[in-house]
């Protein structure tokens, strides 16, 4: 390098040489160039650099780098290299998600996300109720209580209280009516939307809108009473066809707590029929209690004097669970149900945050894999 | 062919389209690459990554010169393999003179073989300027392919190293002095013509 010259007199010499300088840059330049022959010189020698440069032969390519459909293919495989905008997003959602997981997990264990077990007044569904048939009068008669039961639209109620049981049908989707065959006429009218409805497909559910006669309700012969200590007690099956394939059958226990009816079903089985047809249903339905009698002079009152058979017989009556506001049975006999619902809504939960979590963490290593490439 | 129609087809995963591109484009890349690397199976390794990673990314290419965005892609493609050979030192298979010291740039030394006497120049020359080129830092050897080997504006060239104007003009510079440098002190082994040059011009 020649000493007396610059890094910057080098720099103005080579974009001279390429005609990248601006005219006044030019014309300064141009004149030192006239007075000065070591700058001249310089120019000379990093001309012939460059020209130099220019005078490497231009190599032909060894080969043709055209690329088959195998190469691209096996590369994008390889190489997901436009995805890497997107590892901020996905490892902030897996950790967002995991996060999520972890709380609804601990809060399972600890029991705090599970609902708190409902009263019974407020879960109508799950009430049976108990209506004095017009046949009541007639309770003693096996062949008068004994009724078809009926699996189609919500039956046809005879008493006051019946309506309300209407009004209750009216959201659920289907009704039951089983008669007993018991000292007195017992004409149960369950709503079992909740655990019908599950079986039930959606072919079968646009059959009932339409009316048409798709379920049946068979019924099992009634037992005779038991007594106990808390008064009789009836153990009864309940056989539901829903379908040619599929059949639904409720032990039930019927006994008597003081004026209250507190009817259990135990366990609910359809079996002895097609795989398809079983179901598992494990509600504990309890009846309202009987309601406070009626005032003296009532319309009520001489209503169900009347319709009353015998004096010792328990009068039933169909309420509506908001008529039942008895603390007894609605503290007492907790259905379980509304917290195996909560705690599925939790499994719910915690299997959709379990593999969002998943997802995105697979997402995030691949994407961080795929950067590493 | 249209340049715009093909790289347009391209973008729409025409891989023949791209292979247009790839023949027309080749020589300049591999030119590209060998400059850089100074080695004929390492260059044509980096132009093929260059071409596969150009038609897996064709869809961000936004216009502008077709050329300084494939010769960003292949000279990325040539300082990731530097990288990987700086982090992977092999043995110097330089071979050795007879007091065991390792001959320096075998390549330059040598015998093309017989052929006409022009040749013979044009080989000892290129071979020459390559050494010296190898001999530059990787910053300044890029910008000296690209603008005095591969004949590019300086703008272009920035787009290249996307670096701005004037970084292009100061690197070249100091390239090309240590290009010169480089060149005297191979002294009579520089081809008759550089030489004569040389002496007529001190």
């Amino acid at each position: 390098m020649n000493p007396q010259l610059s890094p910057r007199d080098w720099e103005y010499l080579s974009a001279y040489l390429d005609r990248q300088l601006k005219p006044k840059e030019i014309v300064s330049l141009e004149a030192r160039l006239s007075a000065d022959p070591v700058l001249s010189a310089a120019l000379g020698e990093i001309q012939r650099t460059r020209d130099a440069l220019r005078s490497l032969p231009r190599l032909r390519a060894p080969r043709n780098f055209t690329l088959t459909p195998q190469m691209v293919g096996q590369r994008s495989k390889w190489r997901p290299r436009p995805a890497g905008h997107m590892a901020p997003v996905l490892g902030f959602a897996s950790a967002l998600a995991t996060f999520v997981l972890v709380l609804v997990i601990v809060g399972d264990l600890l029991g705090i996300l599970s609902p708190a077990v409902k009263p019974v007044a407020e879960l109508p569904a799950r009430t049976v109720e108990v209506a004095q048939p017009p046949s009541a009068t007639s309770g003693l008669e096996p062949q008068a209580a004994k009724q078809a039961p009926t699996f189609a639209e919500p039956p046809q109620p005879t008493t006051a209280a019946a309506e309300d049981a209407q009004a209750l049908s009216e959201t659920a989707p289907m009704s039951l009516t089983v008669g007993a065959e018991a000292p007195f006429a017992v004409s149960e009218t369950m709503t079992v939307s909740e655990t019908i409805t599950e079986p039930i497909t959606a072919k079968q559910a646009a059959g009932m809108g339409s009316g048409m006669p798709s379920e049946t309700a068979d019924e099992l012969p009634m037992p005779d009473a038991i007594l106990t200590d808390n008064g009789p007690m009836w153990n009864l099956t309940v056989l539901v066809t829903v379908s040619p394939t599929e059949t639904l059958i409720f032990p039930m226990t019927i006994t008597l707590d003081g004026p209250a009816i507190t009817e259990t079903i135990e366990t609910g089985v359809g079996g002895g029929l097609p795989d398809e047809g079983l179901r598992q249903v494990e509600p504990t339905l309890t009846t309202a209690p009987e309601p406070p009698p009626a005032p003296a002079g009532t319309p009520e009152a001489a209503a169900l004097a009347a319709e009353t058979p015998h004096p010792s017989q328990p009068e039933l009556q169909a309420l509506k669970p908001a008529e039942a506001p008895s603390p007894t049975t609605s503290s007492q006999a907790p259905s379980p149900q509304p917290a195996r619902t909560g705690r599925s809504a939790v499994r719910v939960i915690e299997i959709t945050l379990a593999v969002l979590a998943l997802i995105t963490s697979l997402a995030a290593l691949y994407t961080w894999w795929a950067k590493r490439l | 062919m249209d340049e715009a129609y093909l790289i347009e087809a391209a973008q729409h995963s025409d891989l023949d389209a791209f292979n247009t591109l790839v023949l027309s484009y080749q020589d300049y890349v591999y030119n590209q690459a060998y400059r850089i690397m100074g080695d004929e199976a390492a260059a044509s390794d980096a132009v093929q990554e260059a071409f596969v990673a150009a038609y897996l990314n064709i869809r961000a290419f936004r216009g502008g010169s077709f050329r300084a965005w494939l010769f960003r892609i292949v000279t990325n493609a040539c300082y990731d393999e530097l990288r990987q050979r700086k982090r992977r030192p092999s043995t110097s298979l330089e071979p050795l003179d007879d007091s065991g010291e390792e001959i320096e740039s075998p390549q330059w030394l040598a015998d093309p073989g017989e052929g006409p006497e022009e040749a013979l120049v044009r080989t000892q020359l290129a071979n020459a300027i390559q050494h010296c080129l190898e001999e530059l830092p990787q910053e300044y050897r890029t910008v000296a392919v690209l603008v005095d080997v591969q004949g590019m504006d300086y703008d272009d060239a920035a787009q290249v190293i996307r670096k701005p104007l004037g970084t292009v003009k100061s690197r070249l510079s100091r390239a090309r002095m240590r290009l010169r440098d480089c060149l005297q002190g191979f002294g009579e082994l520089l081809p008759v013509v550089f030489r004569l040059e040389r002496e007529g011009s001190e």
